[in-house]
């Protein structure tokens, strides 16, 4: 490729539509572009007619400055979503990058999404890291995104600053939309992420977004209407999708809840490993199993499942009494006569079992949620979507596991982290993408499960749910998080505590190369 | 192939009313389903291994090719270090016949000879 080409392919520009802005910040705006190291740039600004008579003259003196700039004056203010298509009428370049009023660029951005365009034809659309300024000039709040996550996408627009999008595809979806105010935005990329060949994501901060009082940066609560705009935003998305789902806000957080509807039940199969074990839970003794699978059988509201509980050896026998006094048809036992291997006992279980999904199920669980199964099946009707997990509590209702994250090394995400709390970024109280969950309840595609080889048998004790979920990430297919249901996970009840040495170092013989470099989730 | 167990010889009720509860015992087939499992998982798990020693390789390659432009940085600073080294000897040579060669030099050496000769002296002594 030559470099004129080169050139020329990765001409940007730059969208701000301009109303009213503070004064200082336009100008700490115009110097963020000004100042850009790639200088292959065009500026369109538009003015909705702004009301200080400093915004004209200054756009004009801009215009005149460079001839990289193109400058447009509404006769009527027309509001964000009329002046960002004004905007986009004036731009000729190959990609458009979104800039507001009163932010401001990190001075290599433009050179930056240079560089990772031209590492590939196909990138319709790049995202990068953003944090916010205040009005001391500090930076703070920043944001580490993760990977390109559609699931997370619908519940919180996090790609939002900065984004490139490829013209031509922002021509083809239809420009903004009226109807959107406030989260116009975020419609867009909706419509432009469900056409892009390719997303593109840098991990790096090239975006400042002030936070200036009457912005969302400053406070989220500063825009109800956005936030409607925003529900209605998704609930057109999954329209166009074909998605029968409902959306609603996570009050008091201002991200959305999209639950599906089952266009019938798949049938389930509730796979439960025990030896047996009692522990006082809630102040009372239990038989951690019995509790289990009396939650799941009087509590579930969905019909088509069956429970498969494996049980050792060494169960007391009045326990399986127990079992089979409490039990209705749904429920089978399976004996277990090989010394303790927590991963062959999931996957007997697998090849035993009837259903279309599995849902592995530690035995110290206990269902409160009568929507749970509904909840997690929703999530597998993306067929990409192999694997699902609830927000696991422990007996005190702080979380006992958010899902796994990897950095440093696999662990539970935000254990004893109280579960009222949004996280950051909202990253407890939306549903998200994430590098594996937790094997104590995890519902899964069975044609995957098996594609893979389920639970690696060379993981006895720990880590075969880790190792399970970096198959499943490799094959190709997505793992989701979500805090929509809830299910008390009391803990180290099921298997023999500790983790043997040999199982740490066959996990960083197969995939050290992940640890330290969790792409879902970066905030630690 | 169907993974109902009753498609493979597991004996199970005929009606749920005759035992409310299925006791199952995994039969041949279903050992060799985990069998099966367990070496797609050993196919994978090696595949993932092969990719992390791979990945190791070249990390200690490029490990490896930038020690050796640092040992070929540092060759040529030393040779540089040599020449000048080379270059200060020679001049220090060049300084020390012309100081040998200078009437001052002559001049102390004539003044100091009985100095010289007694030290020899006393030496011998």
């Amino acid at each position: 490729m030559t470099e004129e080409l080169a050139q020329h392919k990765s001409r940007f520009s730059i969208i701000t539509p301009v109303f009213n802005p503070s004064r200082e910040a336009f100008e700490e705006c115009v110097k963020s572009v000004l100042t850009q190291t790639y200088a292959n740039w065009q500026w369109c600004l538009v003015d909705d007619h702004s009301s200080h008579g400093w915004v004209q003259r200054r756009l004009s003196d801009l215009q005149a400055l460079d001839p990289r700039i193109r400058v447009h004056f509404r006769e009527v203010n027309g509001g964000i979503v009329a002046a960002s298509n004004d905007a986009l009428s004036l731009a000729y370049g190959e990609f458009v990058a979104l800039l507001d009023h009163d932010d401001a660029l990190h001075p290599e951005a433009l050179e930056k999404v240079h560089e990772v365009l031209l590492e590939s034809d196909d990138i319709d659309y790049v995202y990068t890291d953003e944090d916010k300024v205040g009005p001391d000039g500090m930076f703070y709040d920043r944001f580490n995104k993760p990977k390109w996550s559609p699931e997370r996408f619908l519940a919180q627009n996090y790609c939002s600053h900065l984004s490139v999008i490829r013209k031509r595809l922002v021509d083809e979806v239809g420009r903004f939309r009226d109807g959107f105010d406030g989260s116009q935005d975020y419609d867009l990329f909706l419509r432009i992420t469900e056409k892009a060949r390719k997303i593109a994501h840098i991990p790096e901060v090239l975006y400042h977004w002030r936070a200036a009082s009457g912005s969302t940066a400053h406070a989220q609560s500063e825009k109800p209407y956005a936030y409607a705009a925003a529900v209605r935003a998704v609930n057109a998305a999954l329209e166009r999708r074909e998605i029968s789902a409902t959306v609603s806000m996570t009050e008091p957080w201002p991200y959305q809840r999209v639950l599906r509807s089952l266009a019938y039940e798949p049938k389930i199969s509730i796979i439960i490993p025990t030896c047996g074990t009692y522990k006082t839970i809630f102040g009372v003794e239990t038989c951690l199993v019995i509790n289990s699978v009396e939650s799941i059988l009087t509590r579930s509201a969905y019909k088509n499942f069956d429970v498969l509980v494996v049980i050792d050896d060494s169960t007391p026998p009045g326990v399986w009494d127990d079992l089979r006094a409490i039990a209705d048809t749904r429920l089978q036992l399976l004996r277990y006569d090989k010394p303790f291997n927590f991963a062959s006992k999931c996957n007997l279980g697998a090849v035993m079992s009837t259903g279309e999904y599995l849902l592995m199920l530690n035995d110290d669980t206990e269902i409160t949620d009568e929507r749970w199964l509904h909840t997690l099946a929703g999530y597998l009707e993306e067929q990409d979507v192999a694997m699902v997990g609830p927000m696991l509590l422990l007996e005190d209702g702080r979380i006992q596991s958010a899902g796994h994250a990897n950095n440093p090394s696999p662990h539970n995400f935000r254990t004893g982290v109280s579960a009222n709390l949004p996280g950051e970024f909202g990253v407890l109280s939306i549903a998200r993408e994430c590098s594996g969950i937790t094997g104590a309840c995890a519902l899964i595609r069975k044609s995957v499960y098996k594609e893979v080889g389920g639970m690696s048998p060379m993981f006895p004790r720990a880590f075969n749910d880790v190792d399970l979920g970096f198959k499943i990430l490799q094959a190709g297919y997505r793992i989701i998080w979500t805090p929509h249901t809830r299910v008390y996970h009391f803990e180290t009840a099921s298997r023999p505590k500790g983790v043997e040495q040999e199982e740490v170092e066959l996990l960083l013989e197969r995939w050290q190369s992940k640890f330290n470099a969790d792409e879902y989730c970066r905030l630690e | 192939m169907s993974l109902d167990p009753r498609a493979h010889g597991i004996s199970l009720p005929s009606t749920p009313s005759e035992r409310k509860i299925r006791d199952l015992s995994p039969s041949v087939e279903a050992e060799l389903r985990l069998q099966l499992m367990q070496l797609r998982d050993h196919a994978i798990g090696t595949t993932a291994q092969v990719g992390e020693l791979r990945a190791r390789l070249q990390e200690k390659e490029v490990e490896l090719q930038e020690k050796e432009v640092e040992l070929q940085e540092k060759e040529v600073e030393l040779e540089k270090k040599n020449a000048r080294i080379s270059r200060l000897r020679k001049n220090l040579d060049q300084q020390e016949v012309r100081l040998r060669a200078s009437l001052t030099w002559r001049i102390g050496n004539f003044f100091m000879l009985p100095i010289r000769i007694l030290r020899r002296l006393l030496r011998g002594s």
